[in-house]
């Protein structure tokens, strides 16, 4: 019997996922999730900014990662418009540039950019940069000297003409960068070049797959916080929810996610005893 | 254009939906639509990102105040150093090629060289030693007991100065379990994040609707299109042999006389060869 479980068809474990992940997506129900630690203090440390401080979000991933990394990009910018915070949005990988777009589309209306917060130094004052180029090279050159690495923003319009980047010259004037990140360049770039040289406090949110990366860097209190993949973004969602109103969109997606895991534990599991029982009954070598 | 931008949403529904199906045909096995696919998105991918970084060097050398649009034609270095890139393709002027590869790598090299041993080295370090054992609420020591242990016992599996036996064996062994731990940690995470892109394309045709198309009325399109290419492959005869012209025989060089040894030396050679024992 352990042979035949062994020998299963792959197409198998490939219908059962696709039905019990399709489960919550269809049929709703809650199950608990509370924030971690490592959410908290993102969250958190936002919510100690003073308000006129100038968030810098970076959008580097691509849209391979956008499940996991465009809720909580939605809900970092629909935080810092709540809390009066300005927000300058950069990328350095190709494709972040109209991610960011559609983000801050959903947080300032389908009109952005043309709406009154655009680079204006008011409460909720935003400007899209979009793509720099040069990667780890591109980012080092931002922190240091923001006006010479890129003068105009996403949509061509000089700097001198954005009253908020006139508070935005190099990486002494960043209230916090935070990063969302899928790969490198990312969140550990980030900390090389600016807070390391300049001090910045660094944040991200990651992928899961970078998570084991990064998760030293918050240890040593290199990153201020950290949310990690789909679970991450919605226990960042539920603290807005609780304190803004964010409409939670990630509820359906953290049970499909839930239920996924437990179908492939149960994989692991049964796939580890028939490999123990095939090796015990070969005489186990 | 106002046609094609009214459109465009549909289109967008209609194509990421499709694309989507045909990238997860492939789970049942290697077929023309998941090779289309993929065939598509390296093409966009690559046009793209041409596209963009195009885009993103004409702001930052030409439209940037003070570049190159007012004049200052230092701007126009980068531009044509990032040119001599093209000399790969030429194998008289390939030398030119290594310079805007040695600038990247030059540049490269001395930012990581630093932000790495800052970043990487001596702040892990750093933070490692100051890890407080005592005076914090129970469970946190644990931890740190074990993230110092973890350290230390994993280093000492790649100290190969002395035989790893007796307390230095143990150490190895011990952080052999330390990095397997973190191993399966990675495939945890690695396993989560392919469950969170299936979710995203799951909710994409699930939710996805425009103009009262919703993005899974093309699950059935894809299913039909692939029982036809199931049956296709079924049906179809193999690609029958193409006769081919029986090779024209080689030209067979004229016999040669044996050489004929002269007298003396002739006598001088064994009338019989011995076979080796």
């Amino acid at each position: 019997m352990w042979q035949k479980i062994e020998r299963v068809d792959r197409r198998v474990i490939f219908v059962l996922v696709l039905l019990l992940v399709s489960l919550p997506l269809i049929v709703y129900f809650e199950m608990p999730v509370s924030p971690g630690p490592e959410t908290n203090a993102f969250y958190n440390t936002i919510e100690g900014l003073p308000k006129t401080s100038v968030v810098i979000f970076s959008f580097d991933y691509a849209p391979a990662a956008q499940a996991e990394l465009q809720p909580m990009a939605q809900a970092g910018l629909f935080h810092a418009k709540s809390r009066g915070l300005r927000s300058v949005i950069i990328a350095f990988w190709p494709q972040g540039a109209p991610l960011a777009v559609t983000a801050a589309k959903k947080v300032y209306g389908k009109a952005f950019p043309n709406v009154p917060e655009y680079g204006k130094d008011v409460d909720g004052g935003i400007v899209l940069i979009g793509y720099i180029p040069g990667g780890s090279i591109g980012m080092s050159s931002f922190a240091s000297n923001v006006w010479a690495t890129i003068g105009v923003d996403h949509y061509g319009t000089a700097f001198s003409a954005l009253p908020l980047m006139n508070k935005v010259k190099s990486a002494a004037d960043f209230g916090v960068f935070i990063d969302w990140m899928a790969g490198t360049p990312g969140a550990i770039q980030a900390i090389m070049y600016m807070h390391g040289p300049y001090g910045v406090k660094v944040g991200t949110g990651a992928t899961a797959v970078s998570i084991p990366e990064a998760m030293p860097y918050y240890a040593a209190g290199q990153l201020f916080g950290l949310l990690s993949g789909l679970a991450g973004a919605f226990e960042y969602e539920m603290l807005l929810k609780t304190n803004y109103g964010w409409e939670l969109t990630l509820l359906q997606s953290m049970n499909a996610q839930s239920l996924g895991h437990v179908l492939i534990v149960i994989f692991v599991v049964i796939g580890n005893i028939g490999f123990a029982a095939s090796k015990l009954k070969r005489g186990g070598s | 254009m106002a046609l094609l931008e009214d459109i465009a949403p549909f289109l967008g529904v209609v194509f990421g939906a499709l694309i989507t199906l045909f990238v997860y045909s492939i789970l049942w096995k290697e077929n023309p639509l998941s090779r289309a696919a993929e065939h598509l998105f390296i093409g966009l991918a690559a046009a793209y990102i041409t596209a963009t970084v195009y885009d993103a060097a004409m702001k930052v050398a030409v439209l940037t105040p003070g570049r190159l649009a007012e004049g200052n034609i230092v701007w126009a270095l980068p531009i044509i150093i990032g040119f001599m890139y093209l000399f790969f393709f030429t194998k008289k002027y390939f030398w030119l090629y290594r310079f805007p590869v040695a600038t990247v790598a030059g540049i490269g090299a001395g930012l990581v060289v630093v932000g790495n041993i800052q970043t990487n080295f001596v702040a892990q370090i750093a933070a490692t030693v100051q890890l407080p054992l005592w005076g914090v609420p129970m469970l946190f020591p644990l931890d740190n007991i074990i993230i110092i242990l973890g350290v230390i016992t994993a280093l000492s599996f790649f100290f190969f100065t002395f035989e790893q036996k007796g307390p230095l064996g143990i150490s190895a062994r011990v952080g052999r379990y330390v990095m397997m731990a973190a191993f399966g940690s990675a495939y945890g995470f690695t396993v989560m994040a392919r469950v969170s892109l299936l979710i995203g394309r799951l909710r994409f045709l699930y939710e996805t609707e425009e103009a009262g198309f919703w993005a899974y009325y093309m699950i059935p399109v894809v299913i039909v299109l692939l029982i036809i290419i199931a049956y296709w492959e079924r049906t179809r005869k193999p690609p029958a042999e193409v006769p081919t012209a029986a090779p024209p025989p080689a030209a067979v060089p004229p016999p040669t006389p044996p050489p004929v040894a002269p007298p003396e030396e002739e006598e001088k050679l064994p009338k019989k060869r011995k076979k080796a024992s």
